[in-house]
């Protein structure tokens, strides 16, 4: 196997090794999971939620079915080891692919880098999710359409299937439909297999409207034109944070390497879209980021002349490679003994589970705990959690009046027939009730239980 | 080039800017503190607070001392309208500025010149406030097109003795201008002794700033308040966001299309974009920056695209003339009809009368300035000043208090709260009738709450 080879797969194994390292903690990963064990039990997709005591019985769609019963599936096959693992093996794909693009692009002491680099960029969004999907199936697609490009049309009889399955596993198939149109727009122009992308481009739009239950390509669109801004991952990006700085460093990257070398037609339509997209929202970053790699790996080198690599290096020892590949293995191996069997519950109210189990009556809710208690205390039902979708824009709101003191707050406990809430302690409701009165059921400092008396 | 044509078209743009900036009215509600502290350096009494009862007699920044004796003294020789007539002279000569060198960039392409220019009017649009960071944007603009000339190199050092004490951007402009100093001392061996000194005379300007306010403007930059809207980040689903963005973009497809390639757009715009990605209040400074790059790439492209080449179609001296008596005439007839008042919708008006004299008072932080404006006489809890109440915790307790978080009783009884002014909205509005806090004032815009 030639290095050019075997790089990007000791780059998988290598992230492969790091993600599995993290325990699970995402908030949403446990709704996610409670809706799979919902559709694996009754052998049917959820269309009406089952989990609150604000929207109950009421219709919704965040689609990504087939993704939430395949994070099931893997909890079910080996626990919370199974979806450490699923979270691996969908960053080593990803890895794969994005270094195998860059090694094609460019020099690999640009491209390695470059592509480490959007990597680390991407473990913003290394959450147990179905958008781990996504994150696996855009370099893969890309890939599959960058080689297209160089002759390998064949090749394009994957996309179809491709989408049809990623339209079921996760909202970012809208993503990865843009990219099969930038690639056809690109071939009507250079006017070249013309025939064969339209042809593709049309079974892939065709492809997502094929299944019962995904979120529609309008709600994706919609969903990206107008991220919900109070969820701190639809938050633009903060280019003073590591991550928002690494993001910059790929925006200013392009902006120089194109100012000194120019582009092509193709990466205009591909980077400008990504870029926008990256821009309204930090979660969408890595594919910025994923699409720049190829583009300034393969231009970096005639944008620095004075660095150009025009003496060939000297070639490293024939036992470097071999012995980088048997340490990355091994490194793997150790990581695979150690994967954490349990989440991680730092953020979450563990202490006060069994008093919500016991309790009865509406229980307000913290809404990054929603998911978590719709897991681990499905007696109680919650009042919000992270889908968000079901409970815009009257519960969304009605829970930000009250546990901020709006105007009126009271009047949505008493309606809404609240009789315990289970809050952060510096929340302003839980200081205002315990002045009227609602006892501590259970408290440390990171949330509090409180009852009505 | 032709310098006629180089004066016309920017004079024209200007006109039309004079004319849109002196139909917005003063409301900026940092203005009001920015009046206060010009009139105290005029006094010789700035530098430490006398305006709040929670940070007195605490030093205060002085980075703008300059623009806020400027703006100060628009206000004391013509009022509110001399507020907006300085506005306008600024804005005009800003406008001015960025046409004249983006049309620098591509001057047989006027009309190209004027789209490459537009962003950077359209993204600047929302820094018109009666503020110094009005000055900062225009300074900006001039540190780029004299960054774009091979001459003028002297008048950079000078722009940064006046620049650095009106305000804090030009930290952002002497990275710019050693940047681009340095390029082209690496550029222009035979320039390299100049670049070297005029970089030296650059930072010798700004010498007094950076030991009188040590760094203040770059910590703040590196930390910045993102509760403040203007300092949080650039979101492209507001319209200034989406300017940026499409500016962003324009920028690229066209770095992409060009052939012809110049350092100095690189050492310029890059540097500048990082910046512009920091905050919201940032985001104008790229779209000036590219302008001139806009226009010279634009009209590369378009030229190739088109296959023609435009001819040097100076317009003539009447044209010019005329350019200048519309600007005149903008400018006149613009403050002659503009607001003689300021908008004090959303300000508590109606409430002054129920403010008690004397320290005690919590105010909602907007209403700050405002307060130290028309309200002399009952000292503030907290203003747009920001800096000395971050780091004195008063920021902290303040917001503990109006979102009346637990514990904000025994902020109040600490910090000695007796009476609050806040928006009927707020939290702490709702919550303190309910323990026992007497209402003494309320309308639509403002609560006064006494204990």
């Amino acid at each position: 196997m030639t290095a050019t080879r075997l790089t990007p797969v000791l780059v998988a194994l290598a992230a492969f090794a790091v993600a599995i390292a993290r325990a699970p903690s995402d908030p949403d990963m446990f709704w996610h999971l409670a809706s799979g064990k919902w559709m694996v039990e009754h052998g049917a997709i959820l269309r009406n939620d089952v989990f609150s005591s604000t929207v109950t019985g009421q219709p919704y769609s965040v689609g990504e079915w087939l993704g939430e019963i395949v994070l099931y599936e893997a909890y079910a096959l080996a626990g919370w080891a199974g979806i450490v693992l699923l979270r691996g093996i969908l960053v080593a794909i990803a890895a794969f692919f994005v270094t195998r693009i860059a090694l094609r692009a460019g020099h690999a002491l640009v491209a390695v880098p470059l592509a480490i680099a959007a990597l680390l960029l991407s473990s913003v969004v290394w959450t147990d999710r179905p958008q781990l999907f996504t994150l696996a199936l855009f370099p893969l697609l890309l890939d599959v359409l960058l080689l297209a490009r160089e002759g390998r049309t064949r090749l394009l009889a994957v996309v179809p299937p491709l989408l049809l399955v990623w339209t079921d596993l996760h909202g970012g198939y809208a993503l990865g439909l843009a990219l099969v149109l930038v690639f056809a727009l690109d071939a009507v122009i250079r006017r070249s297999e013309v025939r064969a992308y339209v042809v593709v481009a049309a079974l892939a739009a065709a492809a997502t409207l094929l299944d019962p239950g995904a979120l529609g390509i309008g709600a994706a669109v919609g969903h990206a034109a107008s991220p919900p801004r109070y969820i701190v991952e639809e938050a633009p990006p903060d280019v003073l944070t590591p991550a928002g700085m690494l993001f910059a460093l790929f925006v200013l990257g392009t902006l120089a390497v194109g100012m000194r070398t120019g582009g092509t037609l193709v990466d205009a339509f591909l980077l400008i879209p990504l870029l926008w997209l990256a821009l309204s929202a930090q979660r969408d970053m890595p594919y910025f980021a994923f699409a720049a790699v190829p583009y300034l790996a393969g231009r970096a080198a005639g944008a620095l002349p004075r660095l150009r690599w025009t003496i060939p290096l000297p070639a490293a020892p024939r036992v470097v490679l071999p012995a980088i590949a048997i340490a990355l293995v091994a490194v793997a191996i150790l990581a695979l003994g150690s994967v954490p069997a349990a989440p991680n519950e730092a953020a979450y109210p563990a202490r006060a589970l069994a008093a919500v189990r016991s309790g009865t009556g509406t229980l307000l809710n913290e809404y990054d705990w929603g998911g978590y208690l719709i897991w681990n205390a499905p007696e109680r039902p919650v009042f919000i959690d992270g889908r968000l979708l079901p409970y815009l824009p009257n519960v969304l709101a009605d829970f930000n009046t009250a546990v901020a003191l709006g105007p009126g707050w009271r009047d949505i406990l008493t309606r809404d027939r609240v009789t315990a809430v289970l809050l952060r302690p510096d929340r302003p409701l839980v200081g205002a009730l315990r002045e009227d009165g609602w006892r501590d059921v259970v408290a440390d400092t990171r949330f509090v239980l409180l009852e009505r008396p | 080039m032709s310098v006629r044509l180089s004066l016309t078209v920017p004079m024209v743009v200007a006109a039309a800017a004079v004319v849109l900036v002196t139909r917005q009215p003063v409301s900026d509600s940092d203005l009001f503190w920015h009046l206060a502290n010009g009139r105290d350096v005029l006094a010789g009494v700035a530098g430490t607070d006398h305006e709040s009862w929670t940070v007195a007699g605490n030093a205060v920044p002085m980075d703008q001392w300059l623009g806020d004796l400027v703006w100060y003294g628009a206000y004391a020789l013509g009022g509110w309208t001399g507020v907006i007539a300085l506005r306008a002279l600024v804005v005009g000569a800003f406008a001015f500025v960025v046409v004249a060198t983006a049309l620098a960039a591509a001057p047989r392409r006027p009309l190209i010149a004027l789209l490459a220019a537009l962003p950077a009017l359209v993204v600047a649009r929302y820094a018109w406030t009666d503020r110094p960071e009005l000055f900062g944007v225009l300074c900006f603009a001039v540190l780029i097109a004299l960054l774009r000339t091979e001459r003028a190199l002297l008048e950079v050092a000078l722009l940064f003795l006046v620049w650095s004490n009106l305000h804090g951007s030009w930290a952002l402009g002497l990275v710019l201008a050693l940047l681009a100093l340095g390029h082209r001392a690496l550029a222009r061996p035979d320039r390299r002794r100049q670049a070297i000194l005029i970089a030296a005379l650059c930072v010798v300007a700004c010498v007094p700033t950076l030991v009188r306010e040590q760094l203040l403007t770059t910590s703040q930059f590196w930390r910045p308040p993102r509760e403040i809207s203007e300092w949080s980040v650039p979101d492209v689903t507001t319209m200034p966001g989406l300017a940026f963005a499409l500016t962003l973009a324009a920028t690229i497809v066209l770095a992409f299309a060009a052939r012809r390639r110049d350092d100095r757009d690189v050492v310029l715009l890059v540097p500048t974009l990082f910046v512009a990605m920091s905050a919201q209040r940032h985001m104008p400074f790229f779209p000036v920056a590219a302008a001139a790059f806009l226009a010279r790439a634009g009209t590369e492209v378009w030229e190739r695209a088109s296959g023609t080449e435009a001819g040097a179609d100076a317009l003539g001296p009447l044209a010019r003339a005329a350019a200048g008596v519309v600007l005149a005439l903008a400018f006149v007839g613009g403050i002659a009809t503009a607001p003689s008042a300021p908008d004090l919708t959303g300000y508590p008006s109606a409430a002054l009368a129920s403010l008690p004299s004397g320290p005690g008072m919590l105010n909602q932080y907007d209403w700050g300035g405002y307060l130290i404006w028309y309200a002399p006489r009952t000292p503030v809890f907290v203003d747009g000043r920001l800096v000395p109440y971050r780091a004195s915790g008063v920021l902290d307790d303040y917001r503990a208090v109006v979102a009346a978080h637990p514990g904000w009783e025994a902020i109040a009884d600490r910090r000695g709260i007796r009476t609050m002014l806040v928006r009927p909205g707020d939290a702490i509005a709702v919550r303190a009738p309910d323990r026992g806090w007497h209402v003494a004032y309320a309308d639509a815009t403002a609560v006064v709450l006494v204990r």
